[in-house]
C-alpha cells in the first residue's frame, strides 16, 4: 500500500501548486459558497427565499446600492483626472520619477485605517463638516495609487519608438497623446477603473469614520447586518456585490481582448 | 520508501505537538495553570497599572487554589456583536459574558447560559487542588450584594421568562456587575441648564434652535439606545402614535408594534438634519476635546468625562451629566444593567464563579467603578460598611442602628481617597465623606417603572426595528448633486464613444491587397 502511494507521489512542478490551491479552496472558495448558502438560510437555518424579498424590498437597502455606485463612479472619475496626468509625467521624467512613484505608493504602506482616522483628524482641526465631501476626498485618497500603478505601468511599457515614429510622421504633441499614448494605454484605465470603482462601492471604514456614520454605504449596510446577526440577508448583499464585481471584470477583459494588449498589472 | 516514512513521522509529531503543549501546563514553580476566557465590553474594567484588577484576581486565584491562571480577555463593543457571535457558536470557549439586560434575555432564550445558581450550589464549598475548601463569600447568592430595590426591579421584569419549557428567572442566571442609565452629556458653556430642563430629550433634536450646539450633536449607533431616545422624545413633545400616550415607559421602550417603530423612524430621521453623526466608542472624547457639545451617553461614559473634564483655571468641570426629567422631577428613560453570565459550553466554571465573586466583593468592585466611571451593582449599603451575609449593617460591638457607630468598609474607603473622591480621616475633622455615593448621576434614586424603563429583548421583532434604524440612518433626502455629477459623468463617458465611434467608421482604411 505504502509503496504504490510513494510510486505515484513524485516531486513535479505541479507538486509546488499543491499549497496555493488548498490556500485558494479554504480562504477563496469555501467562504463563497458559505455566502452563497447563507443567502438561502432563515436564522433556523432552514430554506428560504425571504433573505432575497428583504432585501429587494427595502427602500433604505436600494437606496443605499444607488448612493454607493453614485459615490463610486465620482470617486473613480475623480482618480482618473488626477491620476492619468500623474502617471503620465511620472513615466515621462527620467531620474525623479522613481522616487514619485515611491511617494505615492507611500502611503499603502501605513494601514488605511490609521490614515483615514488621521485624515479625520486633519479636517477636524481645520473646522471642515463632516459629510459627502470628506467621505469623497477619502476615498479618492485612499484609491488613487491604485489608479496610478497600472497607469504608470502601462504607459511606461509603451515602447518609445512609436512616439518618434509618430513625430517623424509630422504629428504635434497633442496628436501624439491622442493618436498614440492614449489608445495604448487603455488597458492601464481600464483596470484602474476595476481596481477603484469595486473596493469604492463596498468599503466601509472611509465613509463611516469621515463622516461619523451620517453617510451610510453599501458597505456599511453589509457590515450592519453582520453584526446585528442577520447573516442571510448580509449575504444577499453580498452576492449583490459579486454580481458587480463579475460584471464589471467581464466588462474589462472583453475591452482588453479587442484591444490585444496583454495588461501589465493585475 | 524511507522518505515517505520520515514525512508520516513528522506529521504526527506535528499533530501530536498541540497534545504535548496542552500537557505542559504549569507554571515555574510546578503547578498547574488554568485558563479564564473572559468576553467583557471594552473599558469595562479596572486594567490599570496600580490597581489592575485582572492581576489581583489572579494574585488572589494563586493564593486560593494553589494554581496560576492565565486569563483570556476580550471585548466587544455593542451587545448586538456579541450576540451575532455567541448564537452563531463564535464563543464556544468564552467562560464568561457581560452582557446587558435585554441580551442575557435573549441568550436565556436560546439555551446558552448555565444556572449559576446551581454553579453556586455545586462548588460553594466543594475542595480545591491544594485541598482548602473554596468560600464563595460574595456569591451565596446571585443578588446576595445587589441593592434590594435594583434587584427587585429586575425580578419584577424578568423573574418569569418562558424559554420554551419552562418558566426560569434571570435571578438564577446573571450576577450584576454594573448600572446605569441612559442621559445626555452636554458642554456646560453652551447648554444651560434651563435649556436642559425646558426641552429634555428635545435637546438631541436641538428643539431650542440653539446655534452652538446645531450639528454638534453626537447619538449612540446602537439601534436600541436611540430607538429609547426617540421614544422619550416623542413622549415628551406628544408626538406618539394614537393611544399610546397612557403607556408606561417600560412599555414604550420595548414596544416594536409598526405604528411606533414608524413614528420612530420619522423623528429620527428628521433628526439626521441636527446631529454631526452616529458613534458608539468616541463619544466621551469628542466630547472633551470640545469637538461636539452634546452626546447621548450612558451614564458611566459620562460621569467619566466629567471627571476628565475638569479645568483647573476656573475650578470646574466644563462637562455635565443630565438626564431629562418629567413634570415632578424623577429622571426619565432607560435604567439598564449588565452583569456576569456563565455560558452553558464553558469548560472552567469554577475559576468563572471565583472571577464573579471577586469582582462582587466591594474591595474590588470601587475600584473597578472608580477607573470605568460606571456605577457598581454592589449595594450602597455594603460599598460604604461592613455588611452580614443578607446585607444588614454591622455596628460597632453594643450599638446597633444608631448614627456613626456602623463598621465603615476600610478597603472602599481607602481605594475613594487613593483615587482623590475623598479627603482622608484625619483631613476630614474625622468625619468619612461618603459624597461618592450621593451622585444623582451616578445612583439614580427612583426605580420606577413608568418613569425609568428596562430594557426587553425585541424578539422575532428586532429585524423590524434594525429596518426602521436602516431606514433612519439613511435619510430620505435624495442626494442631487451626486446624481447629476454621475449622470453628466456618463452623458460625457457615452458622447465621446459615439464620437469615436463615428470616426472609426468614417476612416480611411488602407485597401487589403489580395
Amino acid at each position: 500500500m505504502a509503496k504504490s502511494l510513494t510510486k505515484k507521489f513524485k516531486m513535479t512542478k505541479r507538486v509546488f501548486s499543491y499549497p496555493y490551491i488548498l490556500f485558494m479552496l479554504l480562504f477563496v472558495v469555501v467562504p463563497l459558497v458559505m455566502i452563497l448558502v447563507y443567502a438561502f438560510l432563515d436564522n433556523d437555518h432552514q430554506f428560504t427565499l425571504s433573505n432575497f424579498q428583504t432585501f429587494f424590498t427595502s427602500r433604505s437597502s436600494l437606496y443605499v446600492l444607488g448612493n454607493s455606485l453614485f459615490v463610486g463612479v465620482i470617486t473613480t472619475v475623480i482618480c482618473l483626472l488626477i491620476g492619468y496626468p500623474a502617471a503620465y509625467f511620472l513615466s515621462k521624467s527620467k531620474s525623479g520619477g522613481k522616487v514619485m512613484v515611491l511617494l505615492f505608493i507611500l502611503p499603502m504602506w501605513v494601514n488605511f485605517l490609521i490614515r483615514t482616522l488621521a485624515t479625520k483628524e486633519i479636517f477636524m482641526a481645520m473646522n471642515v463638516e463632516l459629510g459627502m465631501g470628506t467621505v469623497l476626498f477619502g476615498m479618492v485618497y485612499n484609491y488613487l495609487p491604485f489608479m496610478i500603478l497600472p497607469l504608470h505601468t502601462v504607459i511606461s511599457g509603451i515602447d518609445k519608438s512609436y512616439t518618434e515614429a509618430a513625430r517623424d510622421l509630422g504629428a504635434d504633441d497633442m496628436t501624439t497623446f491622442f493618436k498614440v499614448i492614449l489608445p495604448m494605454s487603455v488597458s492601464g484605465i481600464l483596470s484602474g477603473i476595476t481596481m477603484v470603482f469595486i473596493p469604492t462601492i463596498s468599503t466601509f471604514a472611509i465613509s463611516q469614520l469621515l463622516s461619523n456614520g451620517k453617510i451610510f454605504l453599501f458597505g456599511d449596510s453589509i457590515e450592519l447586518k453582520f453584526s446585528q446577526d442577520m447573516y442571510g440577508v448580509g449575504s444577499v448583499m453580498s452576492l449583490v456585490m459579486l454580481v458587480f464585481v463579475l460584471v464589471s471584470s467581464f466588462i474589462m477583459n472583453r475591452y482588453n481582448k479587442n484591444k490585444n494588449v496583454g495588461r501589465t498589472l493585475w | 520508501m524511507k522518505k515517505f516514512k520520515y514525512l508520516a513521522l513528522i506529521l504526527v509529531l506535528c499533530l501530536l505537538l498541540p497534545v504535548f503543549a496542552a500537557c505542559n501546563k504549569t507554571d515555574d514553580e510546578g503547578n498547574a495553570v488554568d485558563t479564564l476566557v473572559v468576553y467583557n465590553w471594552e473599558d469595562y474594567i479596572d486594567e490599570s497599572q496600580e490597581t489592575s484588577r485582572l492581576e489581583a484576581f489572579k494574585a488572589y486565584y494563586k493564593e486560593t487554589t494553589g494554581n496560576s491562571i492565565n486569563i483570556v480577555y476580550s471585548t466587544f463593543d455593542t451587545n448586538e456583536t456579541m450576540l451575532a457571535k455567541v448564537l452563531n457558536n463564535d464563543a464556544q470557549s468564552v467562560d464568561l459574558i457581560c452582557p446587558s439586560d435585554y441580551a442575557v434575555q435573549k441568550l436565556m432564550m436560546n439555551h446558552k447560559l448555565a444556572s449559576i445558581t446551581d454553579l453556586i450550589a455545586e462548588y460553594n464549598g466543594s475542595t480545591l487542588p491544594n485541598g482548602q475548601v473554596l468560600a464563595l463569600d460574595n456569591l451565596n447568592t446571585t443578588f446576595q450584594n445587589t441593592d434590594a430595590d435594583f434587584a427587585n426591579a429586575i425580578r419584577a421584569e424578568f423573574s418569569s421568562l418562558n424559554t420554551g419549557d419552562k418558566v426560569e428567572s434571570m435571578e438564577d442566571y446573571i450576577v450584576p456587575y454594573m448600572m446605569g442609565t441612559l442621559g445626555i452629556l452636554y458642554n456646560k458653556n453652551y447648554v444651560s441648564e434651563e435649556e436642559l430642563e425646558e426641552y429634555g430629550w428635545g435637546i438631541l433634536w436641538n428643539e431650542g434652535n440653539n446655534e452652538d450646539i446645531e450639528n454638534k450633536i453626537l447619538v449612540k449607533d446602537s439601534v436600541r439606545d436611540t430607538y429609547c431616545a426617540a421614544v422619550m422624545y416623542m413622549k415628551q413633545y406628544d408626538l406618539l402614535p394614537e393611544g399610546y400616550e397612557s403607556k408606561s415607559v417600560q412599555e414604550l421602550i420595548n414596544c416594536t408594534d409598526q405604528v411606533m417603530l414608524d413614528a420612530a423612524e420619522e423623528v429620527l430621521t428628521a433628526q439626521r438634519e441636527h446631529i454631526s453623526g452616529y458613534e458608539v466608542d468616541f463619544g466621551k472624547d469628542d466630547m472633551l476635546n470640545e469637538i461636539v457639545y452634546v452626546d447621548l451617553a450612558w451614564s458611566g461614559d459620562a460621569l467619566w468625562a466629567i471627571e476628565e473634564s475638569y479645568n483647573e483655571d476656573e475650578d470646574d468641570y466644563y462637562l455635565g451629566y443630565y438626564v431629562p426629567q418629567d413634570e415632578l422631577g424623577r429622571q426619565t428613560g432607560n435604567i439598564w444593567f449588565d452583569g456576569w453570565v456563565i455560558p452553558e459550553t464553558s469548560s472552567h466554571k469554577r475559576a468563572a464563579l471565583m472571577f464573579i465573586d471577586f469582582m462582587n466583593n466591594p474591595a474590588n468592585a470601587i475600584y473597578n467603578s472608580i477607573y470605568i466611571g460606571y456605577t457598581s451593582a454592589v449595594s450602597r449599603d455594603r460599598m460604604m460598611y461592613e455588611c452580614d451575609v443578607d446585607g444588614n449593617i454591622l455596628y460597632e460591638d453594643g450599638h446597633d442602628g444608631e448614627d456613626g457607630y456602623e463598621l465603615i468598609n476600610e478597603d472602599v474607603y481607602e481605594a475613594l481617597v487613593d483615587s482623590e473622591y475623598a479627603l482622608a480621616v484625619e483631613d476630614n475633622d474625622g468625619d468619612y465623606d461618603f459624597s461618592y455615593f450621593e451622585d444623582e448621576g451616578r445612583y439614580p434614586t427612583i426605580l420606577d417603572t413608568t418613569q425609568l424603563g428596562v430594557m426587553r429583548d425585541f424578539g422575532d421583532r428586532s429585524e423590524a426595528a434594525i429596518k426602521m434604524w436602516e431606514n433612519a440612518k439613511t435619510g430620505k433626502d435624495v442626494p442631487w448633486v451626486l446624481i447629476w455629477c454621475t449622470v453628466a459623468i456618463i452623458g460625457f463617458a457615452l458622447v465621446v464613444l459615439i464620437i469615436w465611434v463615428v470616426k472609426e467608421k468614417n476612416r480611411l482604411r488602407p485597401r487589403k491587397i489580395n
